[in-house]
């Protein structure tokens, strides 16, 4: 071969991409039309917690998103609640592709998304999902530009226990330390050596709280899967048995260790096995410190809860406890975690439940009927409310009980008298338990009668937790009063009124 | 006609000038008649009027071994008769040293407190030194003030030294909150005259007698200013005819206002057409009415007086809420309501009686908290002076739980009847307790599963213990707190000397109203 041409293929040689950084900064530039980081809008419509058939002005939110396998693209759960309309954009291009919901899981903020019309029209190259992340690893987040994902740098600098965002489960967050914060923590994906090493969920000062690989992977695996489980919880409330008294009180003995279990919630798959009191030594044969703390491969000493969200649910779990100083081994069925599942939950997520009753309107009681408040609530919504909310919240064994309260009551003349109750946490409605709103509307199906009032067509009796104030409502009227209302107050025809079937025997 | 008679005669008799000279005249003499005859009626009632200067050293709650600095603050007072000054509660509450200044002298006097109403803001000095007040008149006690009327207040408001006074109108009549105890409603009278502090206890005269003492400012609005009325001062006065003061009895019901309103409650409860009334929701056990009245009751008439549908009655012209009657109403009074139970009318007769709740929402004043310390834990009783460590707007700002109890007691099982809500309030380090874990919200529940009601009961079981360990379980949190026992009573002594805390506890009844 001539010099020339040597030289000319050794030349060309070099030109190959050869190390994996590049290939992964060509994956990421939009001039690549095989990106996988894309941009979704979302239109959502929260409820107007004080008016629920109502909602608030719709708003559109950005944020990133990553396909991560064909047709389908992960986001955080949080872009897609009360979500009326979500919409792909590839950078730099304008065409935008409706998407659905494939599969959502608010208990540990992930969501996987697929297009309306079944496929892409373009066949990007799915994120792989990266191995576990190290301390002082610098991975970069891809946050929002116009053209293009921008690129910012930031590094590893923890790796803790925290709420998911959207419900009240604790899943494991790496923070990511990067220049500046503002605007970010929306879905962003957080790429090392070309792969997805997390999801970028919320932020704190010069933090980012990214959702770790192996919650995304245990996510993805079930969602593909097409039948999606789900992550299990525990359900215990435990303390740190760092104090040598409760050491010595609860019979932890020199060369043991674990932590003093000082709750078990009702839907705990060892509510009927682990007891307040006894001392958890080992998940699955994991040994935890008296600090709670388990020795992770990478990361030193980490939150035993940091294991459980390696379990699916229908997986066995073992526990090792200590009770009276004797050595207990229990186990059990993991079961799903829903983020209504608690008593008092955060947000539904969808349609928020109400039902009106001439013009009573009952709610369920929830963060965000709190956060009408205003930014304080936790300071200014009434105390019997944050009451039960911060102290009185316990799951229950059925799912379905709720805390009920009377929202307010939308005055007319049906309902004169009665008109400056609000927010009050309902107790019984005609003598019968109120737990959920089907208590409710099951409840109004059964006026009281009295002997003396049979022209008032029934009456309807309706107590208070924390009010000693009651309303006797007559059940004549109410279906023209429900009438009225939806003029006055432009209720449409979806309204969930409670009417109760036209007088026979009342 | 009038023109032709004065073009017909000018030169005297009947004259148009001098008809309108005289008049004006007249209008002249009349405006300063009156203006001289109040100023004369202030001059008369002036000289009873004194200026109130005290240094008070209110207890600290938080730290209940403690005492503020003392303060300063002044106010006004006026003489009622055979030595005694009246003036606000709030005027001498918490004083370590009172003097009083009569207007015009030069000297002050040390007067002591005779009789204190924390619950309507009133109390009776009485000067040391006798002599020093025989030759003064004592003010007269007038009827209830009379609205769209002119009121003057005379007192000693900041902003100067000298007597001064202010006229108003008085603008509206209720029955309403008294801030300083915070706790209870009273007969209330609104004035548009500025009432300042250092006004407070001074006398509000019309037609030259007192018709209320001026007490309280509404901080948001201006040129409001509040009075309590005479019919509550004659209440405190024939109060304490027996040298000891009872209190306004408490009905101890709830009422709900507005029920009958609504046709269906009306049919319900059989009110008829004609009537109107409120429905008695809820009867306390420690009240006079237990027993007498029941839930379900609907009131329409208190001595005599209908009961509207909001609740009120008609009182001196006025409308004002029914429990007025009850509240004006001395220890052992009658009080007969016209109830309508099950659909017929009956009398009900509540005798007032010195029934209190186990727990008091009122400000305390004059008295040490109850606390008591062991092994460096400080635990004191919940009261709305400890909330208050949270500011003004503590209802928003103090701990939630701590706030809720306050408010809920009387509905919560677990402290309707208990004597002290025992909060854990501090920790003085030392060895015992350095693992303990501090939160702003820890209400002691059980001390070794025993229900602890009282900090006399708590002091009992903690210095007495059973157990190498006791253990404190907090109401509504998970995690019970430890304590290894000999520990504690080893190093008790050692952390109460090393923290200075003296006295070491303060166990006694001294509830006062």
């Amino acid at each position: 071969m001539n010099a020339n041409y040597k030289f000319l293929f050794a030349f060309l040689l070099l030109l190959l991409p050869v190390d994996g950084r590049a290939a992964a900064a060509s994956a990421t530039r939009s001039e690549d039309p095989n990106s996988a980081i894309v941009k979704i809008t979302a239109t959502v419509q929260t409820p107007d917690f004080d008016s629920p058939w109502k909602f608030n002005r719709s708003q559109t939110t950005e944020h990133m998103g990553i396909v991560v396998a064909p047709n389908r693209v992960l986001v955080t759960a949080r872009a897609v609640g009360y979500a009326t309309m979500l919409t792909l954009e590839r950078f730099g291009l304008d065409h935008k592709v409706p998407m659905v919901v494939d599969t959502v899981d608010y208990a540990v903020n992930l969501a996987l998304l697929k297009p309306m019309a079944e496929t892409l029209n373009w066949n990007p190259k799915p994120m792989v999902v990266a191995d576990e992340m190290d301390l002082e690893d610098k991975p970069t987040l891809y946050a929002a530009g116009r053209q293009r994902p921008t690129p910012i740098s930031g590094f590893v600098r923890d790796y803790t226990l925290r709420q998911s965002g959207t419900s009240s489960y604790s899943i494991p967050f790496y923070s990511m330390e990067v220049r500046s914060t503002s605007g970010l923590g929306w879905s962003e994906p957080v790429i090392l050596s070309g792969k997805l090493a997390g999801i970028a969920a919320g932020q704190s000062q010069n933090t980012i709280y990214v959702i770790p690989p192996k919650i995304i992977r245990h996510f993805l695996t079930d969602a593909l899967s097409g039948n999606y489980r789900g992550f299990g919880r525990l359900g215990f409330n435990y303390k740190r048995l760092v104090d040598p008294t409760m050491q010595r009180y609860y019979g932890l003995k020199e060369g043991q260790s674990g932590v003093l279990i000082t709750d078990v919630s009702e839907q705990s798959p060892f509510w009927d096995t682990v007891k307040v009191g006894d001392i958890l030594t080992q998940v699955d044969h994991t040994p935890i410190t008296i600090n709670g703390y388990y020795k992770h491969k990478k990361w030193g000493y980490v939150d035993f809860v940091d294991k459980i969200v390696d379990y699916s649910v229908g997986d066995d779990l073992t526990l090792n406890l200590l009770r009276q100083g004797e050595v207990v081994t229990v186990s059990a069925v993991m079961t799903r975690y829903l983020h209504t599942d608690d008593y008092i939950h955060k947000y539904r997520y969808e349609d928020e439940p109400y039902v009106v009753f001439g013009g009573l309107v009952f709610q369920e009681l929830s963060q965000g009927y709190l956060e009408a408040w205003g930014a304080d609530w936790a300071q200014k919504a009434p105390a019997e409310l944050l009451f039960m909310w911060q102290y009185n919240n316990k799951m229950k064994k059925d799912k379905s009980k709720k805390v009920i309260v009377l929202g307010k009551v939308l005055a007319d003349s049906f309902n004169q008298g009665y008109q400056q109750l609000a927010d009050a946490v309902v107790s019984s409605i005609n003598g019968q338990p109120v737990e959920s709103l089907d208590n409710v509307k099951e409840a109004f199906m059964k006026p009281e009668t009295s002997a003396s009032q049979s022209d008032a067509g029934g009456l309807a009796t309706i107590k208070f937790a924390w009010e000693s104030d009651m309303i006797i409502l007559g059940y004549k009227g109410v279906a023209e009063a429900h009438s009225r209302m939806q003029k006055t107050y432009g209720l449409s025809g979806n309204t969930h009124f409670v009417t109760p079937p036209p007088a026979k025997t009342y | 006609m009038l023109n032709s008679i004065v073009s017909e005669d000018t030169s005297g008799g009947f004259n148009m000038m001098r008809l309108r000279t005289l008049f004006y005249l007249w209008l002249l003499m009349i405006i300063c008649m009156s203006s001289l005859a109040r100023a004369a009626s202030i001059e008369a009632v002036r000289r009873s009027v004194f200026k109130i200067s005290v240094i008070s050293q209110p207890a600290q709650f938080n730290q209940p071994w403690l005492f503020y600095s003392p303060r300063s603050s002044s106010g006004t007072g006026f003489y009622i008769g055979q030595n005694r000054i009246i003036t606000n509660a709030h005027v001498v509450s918490n004083a370590t040293f009172i003097t009083v200044t009569q207007d015009g002298s030069d000297r002050s006097l040390e007067a002591e407190v005779k009789f204190i109403a924390h619950d309507c803001d009133l109390a009776i000095l009485q000067v040391k030194a006798g002599e020093a007040l025989k030759n003064l008149t004592p003010l007269e006690l007038g009827g209830m003030p009379r609205l769209r009327r002119p009121v003057s207040t005379i007192g000693y408001p900041t902003g100067g030294d000298q007597l001064s006074i202010t006229d108003g109108i008085v603008s509206r009549v209720g029955f309403r909150r008294y801030v300083h105890s915070n706790a209870d409603n009273h007969l209330l009278v609104q004035v548009d005259s500025a009432i300042n502090p250092g006004n407070s206890g001074g006398p509000v005269v019309q037609a030259g007698k007192v018709v209320g003492v001026a007490f309280q400012t509404q901080t948001n609005a201006e040129n409001t200013g509040y009075i309590i009325p005479t019919p509550v001062i004659r209440r405190f006065l024939k109060d304490v005819e027996d040298n000891v003061y009872d209190g306004h009895p408490l009905d101890g019901f709830e009422v709900e206002e507005n029920i009958m309103e609504n046709a269906g409650a009306r049919a319900y409860y059989g009110l008829p057409r004609d009537k109107s009334g409120v429905l008695v929701t809820y009867v306390y056990e420690y009240g006079p009415s237990y027993g007498k009245l029941l839930p379900g009751d609907v009131l329409v008439s208190v001595d005599g007086q209908p009961i509207g549908i909001d609740g009120s009655i008609i009182f001196h012209d006025e409308r004002v809420s029914f429990r007025v009657i009850f509240d004006l109403r001395q220890m052992g009074d009658v009080v007969e309501y016209g109830v309508l139970r099950k659909g017929k009318m009956m009398t009900v007769k509540v005798t007032a009686a010195p029934a209190r709740p186990h727990y008091s929402q009122a400000k305390v004043y004059s008295v040490r908290p109850r606390f008591y310390v062991y092994a460096g834990m400080v635990f004191t009783a919940l009261s709305q002076n400890y909330l208050l460590n949270w500011g003004r707007e503590w209802y928003f700002r103090a701990p939630l739980l701590l706030r809720f109890i306050h408010s809920n007691q009387a509905f919560l099982t677990r402290f309707s009847e208990a004597r002290d809500i025992i909060l854990l309030i501090a920790k003085l380090d030392a060895p015992v307790n350095s693992y303990v874990e501090m939160d702003d919200d820890l209400v002691v529940d059980m001390v070794d599963s025993k229900q602890i009601t009282s900090l006399d009961q708590l002091k009992t079981i903690l210095e007495n213990p059973r157990n190498p360990f006791q253990v404190i379980d907090f109401w509504q949190k998970d995690t019970p707190l430890i304590i290894d026992a000999k520990s504690a009573k080893d190093q008790d002594k050692t952390i109460k000397q090393r923290y200075r805390i003296e006295p070491t506890e303060w166990l006694h009844d001294e509830r006062k109203l």
